[in-house]
């Protein structure tokens, strides 16, 4: 995998925490400061995964809502793979009796 | 529905194997289910209880002939508002929000990818979703946040269409919604 550098700037105590942090997991500076920031990058990816709310534009709003009084009927394809879902299933997940 | 955590008691002779069972039924499968995202993973086996136990969210399981986990999704509640002009649009009468059924989680084991798995999960979280929307609190659509592109063309094979500038930054996926009433057409015909 192709690595790049990273040069970051932080205060002297900044850097000496990290350091004992580092230190106390048997981590050397480096490590330490990719495993947390990589946890971090995960968690604020993910967390939108739970996010409640979805904000979009006035105009997409009003898209949404002029689809939904469509009742739209599924598409061929859509419909195409519900049934094959439907076949993969049965032939899965057979009753047991 | 019973309450041990073994899951050969969850299917006793004559029940059908497709039936979805909840997560904190079924606590010894979470720790050990690998779909290949190391964060579809650490939620099943670290949060999905504890999300389950406070209401946040509902996890259901797809346990497979050989009694080990094939595959999970989560439901909760979520809401689609307007971004602008909001309380504008509200004042004229117009509906400022949408209530939606969020689709947090979907993720099929790892071996199993390429089977149909998939499909089979989304179908059942199509019907649960229907299930709850008719209920007392009533929902119109369905949510998705996919984690990644693949994720985005899976579901537009269901008819989910993307939110345009609902995404939080460049490089991350628009989140997706369906109709309520197309998931219920589509739930018909897979109970068909």
């Amino acid at each position: 995998m192709k690595q790049e550098r990273l040069n970051l700037r932080a205060s002297s105590a900044t850097v000496a925490r990290i350091d004992q942090a580092a230190a106390a997991l048997g981590q050397d500076r480096t490590s330490f400061m990719i495993d947390a920031a990589t946890a971090r990058a995960e968690d604020v990816l993910t967390s939108r995964f739970d996010d409640p709310l979805v904000f979009v534009s006035d105009a997409v709003f009003d898209e949404v809502l002029a689809h939904l009084a469509q009742a739209p009927d599924p598409s061929a394809e859509a419909v195409d793979r519900i049934r094959r879902a439907r076949l993969t299933a049965d032939e899965r997940y057979k009753r047991s009796q | 529905m019973n309450d041990t955590n073994d899951p050969s008691d969850l299917f006793p002779s004559g029940l059908h194997r497709l039936d979805m069972i909840p997560a904190t039924q079924a606590t010894d499968l979470l720790a050990s289910f690998q779909c290949g995202q190391d964060v579809l993973d650490g939620w099943l086996a670290t949060r999905a209880a504890t999300a389950e136990k406070l209401g946040m969210a509902r996890t259901f399981l797809l346990i497979g002939p050989d009694r080990k986990l094939d595959g999970y999704f989560c439901l909760s509640s979520a809401t689609l508002m307007r971004d602008r002009l909001r309380r504008a649009a509200e004042r004229q009468g117009m509906p400022g929000h949408v209530p939606a059924i969020l689709l947090g989680r979907l993720a099929v084991a790892e071996t199993l990818h390429g089977q149909g798995i998939g499909s089979i999960l989304l179908a059942h979280a199509l019907e649960q979703a229907c299930r709850a929307a008719h209920g007392p609190a009533a929902a119109a659509m369905i949510l998705v946040h996919p984690i990644d592109a693949a994720a985005s063309r899976f579901y537009a094979k269901f008819d989910f269409r993307p939110l345009s500038g609902s995404e939080p930054a460049e490089g991350i996926e628009p989140a997706m919604y369906l109709p309520i009433t197309t998931a219920a057409k589509l739930v018909m015909l897979f109970r068909q």
